[in-house]
């Protein structure tokens, strides 16, 4: 499949400001000891059409760098990417783009409607599409009783709706996400991962950064881990992860806790609450001693859950390790 | 551009929202009423104070209009990162600073506009209650006999109604004599005001609120002491270009006269203010300085604004 | 690649032309800055602060050209709130102005600075000329200010220079100066056409009798004609005044010469007679001549002396001197003929000839009133026209049917009587 996203060893560097105030004292930096910040170093990634790409990594990694980067932001020191085939800020590539930044914020005064009729001119999008597409975008993010009301009064979860709804206006082929996510509660959550996993129904391109890495692994395709301001790591979630199981949760009730003093050498770990214990194993064969015994203990069998690799896991290796994994 | 047109009109709505545009034009229209009144305090050419007060109390608020709704404008899209949507639309950044420009020059011309109509309002209600009038009004009465108070209000509001009638025909270009040159006045106050916003967008692109206030008035200021500037270089040159100082001083001002904008040059022709001569023409010279000059800055701004990161 | 320098060509060629129309069009403008405002040397300060001034208003004392250049381009407005200052600063120091000259030049730098702002500000000139002049008695720093405002108002008003001669005619007393004036305030259209008659009374005033007299001739001839009984009136007595005036130049000179002659004054006209200095005097009015010779000290004539000279009273003319130094006209209601036939169209007639072509109808018209006269007691009421007349005297009716000697048409009112032309206003 064509790469629809392309970065060509993208690099940002931010010089510090000619005259600031540091330490409480004006300081003059001339051009040597200006201090320079590298958001991002040599950055060559691609995404694939129709896929769900992640780009993963702690906050301050790079990755709305990279993001604004691509639309247009700001502009990198070095390096370049392509849209759909395109140079950076070509127009007919982001007039088939979608972009939600992090925490938006617009225009207090205008109502919701007015807000996505509004870029739907910039667009250049018909009046009477406009409004049609403006109220079935409201629909689809369950915004329509809120239509009315101006953004200023718009909680956190319906501004991260409604720029959705904006990111979505033009129908696009790619739709890139800047921590869609942040500051929702488990419910918006689980809409955002139902919504990106719609996208892909539809046949786009969601291009997502985060650094909720449980939600990244429930909905990517492919992941990059960001840290530092360089690539870690990229490739499809089955491919980082190891198939390997790695241990083995067994949740049982009834459990006489003489017998979990016996078993507790063996066990990871032991978390006994009120009648229930949870036990943790590595091996395999302690798994099925323990559910074999717990039958004949007369224990009863809560939950089973033999546990790979989270991506968390892989994460925090990778950042500690420093390398390929 | 329906681009250009969708940013304008969006910053029209957006600076019609700022509280201090009402307080301006609280201001002005307090003024503007007022120099009607102060006619009271002059012995003779009360016309000519109201025209000359309200005339200047236009061009004033209209700058003070451009400069604070201005300032803010660029500055609060970044700062507030609404920006970062409409940089991802199709849409160049040249097609936004000129949205933002026509938006703050369209807020300045209704300002205008309303203030024009509170200044013909005063300017007609004083032709209709001026001396001439009153002695008229008086003189109806038989010898001996003063016409009461509410005769003398009936009067007063006869005078209002006539004014309000008379500013609504103006409006509607059926021109009166008394009007037709302070017009032209007016436009030339609506093209220097081109200008300065243009400055206002230019120096809100780069820098903070405050200091492209700053640096829009210190524009303001030497550009309506261009004229002085370069007298005083003259001067300088009559007395004789002998020391380096001296010569520094010339050089100075000739430079910065160039340079900024000469927006003496939209009043060279004021002589209408002292008599009720006919109405001057229209000075295309200027019209074509300010367009020019306007469009000169823009595209500076525009320069500025392309290559800049929105933190 | 080509594409961005086509794009950095473009751009370069629009700074370029744009940059250079604009350096064109402030040229021009600054081009025009030579002829304007020739007076104001704005940034120029002059480096010595009068350290004395310590006790008085600081703004007031500034010069004005610093408030030109303090307005920025809102001159007109700055100069209505300086209008406005002003009239209350006069209200407030209204005593203070004759007596205190710092007072006065505070006022004086006022008015200075709200002319500076708005040259074409009428009313300023105007008030200030008042205020400097007539309230604070400085009347050349007024005529300073109204010359200033001729200046740049230069065919804009009358009222200036009219101001202007009002006090060069009777505070300066400069004759020559207000004639000028006079005629700069005849340039301006809005002109009223009395000022035309100052220029007469200024003849008068500086001793050109005859010109005064050519001047108030003509004036009463055009209020004949167009019929503006108020001129008529003024003229008339002003041309009497005139008379007057010269006569009493003459008697002047002739007694000071009696007197370098006989080392006194003469009791009676007729000793100025008998010595050749004036000439054959006709008729006398007495208290009028003593009235008018106020000159001449009582003592030397005494009062109940009879004098021999006429002088122009409301009914009767004034009298002819024989001596050709003289004027040799008659001035009285009527006056001033004309011949057409022996005088050229474009030479104006001069006086004698009028008075010439008078006297030759005259005796005509007085037949023709007497019969008129007798007319109306014959048949109690006056004729319906004059040839109704019976027995006229031969050539009366060719007189009367044709125009006067001077080619104005008679017109004949059946209701009164009366016979009048335009040089005959009433026979």
């Amino acid at each position: 499949m064509a790469a629809v996203v392309e970065t060509f060893g993208l690099t940002k560097t931010y010089t510090l400001d000619f005259l600031d105030v540091e330490h409480g004292r004006l300081k003059l930096r001339l051009r040597r000891t200006r201090r320079q910040r590298v958001a991002l170093k040599n950055l060559s990634l691609a995404v694939e059409e129709g896929e769900i790409f992640g780009l993963l990594g702690p906050n301050g990694a790079g990755k709305t760098t990279t993001l604004k980067i691509l639309m247009g932001i700001i502009f990198p020191t070095r390096g370049s990417a392509r849209i759909l085939g395109r140079a950076l800020g070509d127009k007919w590539a982001k007039a088939r783009l979608g972009f939600l930044p992090e925490n938006p914020y617009f225009y207090d005064y205008l109502t919701g409607r007015e807000f996505l009729k509004y870029y739907g001119q910039l667009y250049g999008i018909g009046r009477r599409e406009r409004a049609r597409r403006a109220e079935a975008l409201l629909d689809r993010v369950g915004l329509r009783d809120a239509a009315d009301l101006p953004l200023k009064g718009y909680s956190k979860g319906m501004l991260q709706r409604v720029g959705l709804a904006q990111a979505l206006l033009n129908d696009p082929q790619i739709v890139i996400l800047d921590e869609p996510q942040s500051g929702l509660d488990p419910l918006g959550r689980k809409e955002i991962r139902d919504l990106i996993l719609q996208l892909r129904e539809e046949g786009k391109t969601v291009f997502f950064s985060s650094h909720i890495l449980s939600d990244a692994e429930l909905v990517c395709d492919r992941v990059a881990i960001l840290y530092g301001g360089e690539l870690k790591n990229i490739g499809k979630l089955t491919d980082l992860l190891s198939a390997r199981i790695r241990e083995y949760e067994i949740v049982a009730r009834g459990v006489p806790s003489a017998t979990l003093e016996q078993w507790r050498p063996r066990l990871d770990r032991l978390i006994v609450q009120q009648d229930e214990a949870m036990m943790i194993v590595r091996q395999e064969g302690d798994a099925r001693e323990i559910l074999a015994n717990l039958t004949a203990l007369g224990a009863a069998l809560v939950s089973f859950n033999p546990r790979r690799e989270t991506l968390e896991e892989y994460f925090i290796a990778q950042v500690r390790g420093g390398g390929h994994g | 551009m329906g681009k250009v047109w969708a940013i304008a009109f969006n910053t029209f709505k957006e600076a019609v929202r700022n509280r201090i545009l009402y307080i301006l034009l609280i201001f002005a229209i307090v003024l503007l009423l007022f120099s009607g009144v102060a006619r009271e305090l002059t012995i003779s050419a009360q016309d000519k104070i109201i025209r000359s007060l309200g005339l200047g109390c236009i061009n004033i608020f209209g700058l003070l209009i451009a400069v604070f709704v201005g300032i803010g404008l660029v500055y609060n899209e970044l700062d507030k990162k609404t920006i970062y949507t409409i940089i991802s639309k199709p849409i160049d950044r040249w097609q936004f600073i000129l949205g933002k420009y026509f938006g703050l020059l369209l807020t300045i011309y209704v300002n205008i506009l309303i203030m024009t109509i509170f200044f013909y309002l005063s300017l007609y209600y004083q032709t209709f209650t001026g001396d001439d009038a009153l002695n008229k009004f008086y003189a109806s009465y038989p010898r001996g006999e003063t016409p009461g108070t509410l005769a003398y209000l009936g009067f007063l509001g006869w005078a209002v109604v006539r004014s309000v009638a008379l500013t609504l025909k103006t409006l509607f270009f059926f021109p009166d004599t008394i009007t037709t040159g302070l017009q032209i006045v007016i436009l030339m106050t609506c093209i220097e005001l081109a200008i300065i916003t243009a400055f206002a967008i230019l120096y809100s692109s780069f820098s903070s609120p405050t200091l492209s206030a700053i640096l829009t008035v210190f524009t303001f200021v030497i550009g309506r002491g261009n004229e002085d500037i370069i007298r005083y270089s003259w001067y300088l040159q009559r007395k004789g270009l002998t020391t380096t100082a001296v010569q520094i001083k010339y050089y100075g001002a000739q430079f910065v006269a160039h340079l900024s904008p000469n927006l003496k040059i939209f009043y060279s022709d004021t002589s209408y203010h002292a008599l009720s001569d006919p109405p001057v023409v229209v000075d295309w010279c200027a019209i074509r300085y300010g367009v020019l000059y306007s469009a000169l800055i823009l595209s500076l701004a525009v320069l500025i604004f392309r290559r800049r990161d929105f933190k | 690649m080509a594409r961005r320098a086509f794009w950095v060509l473009i751009l370069l060629v629009w700074f370029a032309a744009a940059g250079r129309e604009i350096y064109r069009l402030q040229d021009y403008q600054i081009g025009k800055l030579e002829y304007a405002r020739p007076y104001r040397d704005s940034l120029a300060l002059p480096q010595v602060v009068d350290r004395d001034r310590a006790d008085s208003d600081p703004a007031e004392e500034e010069l004005p050209q610093l408030v030109s250049v303090m307005a920025l381009g809102y001159d007109n407005m700055v100069a209505s709130v300086l209008w406005m200052r002003v009239i209350q600063a006069f209200g407030a120091k209204l005593q203070h102005v004759r007596e205190n000259p710092r007072e006065l030049q505070a006022i004086e730098n006022l008015f200075w600075a709200i002319t500076e702002l708005d040259p074409h500000f009428i009313e300023a000139y105007k008030f200030g000329n008042f205020v400097i002049g007539d309230e604070g008695g400085d009347q050349q720093a007024a005529l300073k200010l109204l010359d200033r405002g001729i200046v740049h108002n230069y065919k804009r008003t009358f009222s200036l220079p009219y101001e202007a001669v009002f006090i060069t005619l009777h505070d300066l007393k400069n004759y020559k100066m207000a004639r000028y004036y006079v005629r700069l305030a005849m340039r301006a259209p809005d002109c009223p056409e009395y000022v035309e008659r100052i220029e007469n009374y200024i003849a008068l005033k500086r001793g050109n009798y005859e010109i005064a007299l050519d001047r108030w001739v003509r004036d009463d001839i055009e209020a004949a004609l167009k019929d503006a009984k108020h001129i008529l009136v003024v003229s008339r007595m002003q041309l009497n005044n005139t008379v007057n005036q010269w006569h009493i130049s003459i008697i002047k000179a002739a007694m000071e010469r009696y007197f370098e002659r006989h080392q006194d004054y003469p009791a009676r006209l007729e000793q100025l007679e008998a010595d050749d200095l004036i000439g054959q005097v006709r008729q006398v009015n007495g208290p009028r001549l003593m009235q008018l010779l106020n000159g001449v000290e009582q003592v030397r004539m005494p009062a109940d002396a009879a004098v021999d000279v006429v002088m122009g009273t409301k009914d009767r003319p004034g009298c002819v001197f024989e001596s050709n130094r003289l004027p040799r006209d008659l001035l009285g209601e009527s006056y001033l003929l004309v011949d057409n036939a022996t005088i050229p169209q474009q030479q104006e007639p001069t006086i004698s000839d009028r008075l010439s072509m008078r006297r030759r109808t005259e005796p005509a018209l007085l037949a023709i009133r007497r019969r008129l006269d007798d007319y109306r007691k014959a048949n109690g009421r006056w004729p319906a026209a004059p040839g109704d007349l019976p027995e006229m005297q031969p050539g009366s009716r060719e007189l009367l049917e044709a125009d006067d000697p001077a080619g104005w048409p008679w017109k004949y009112n059946p209701a009164t009587g009366k016979v009048s032309s335009y040089v005959f206003p009433e026979l």
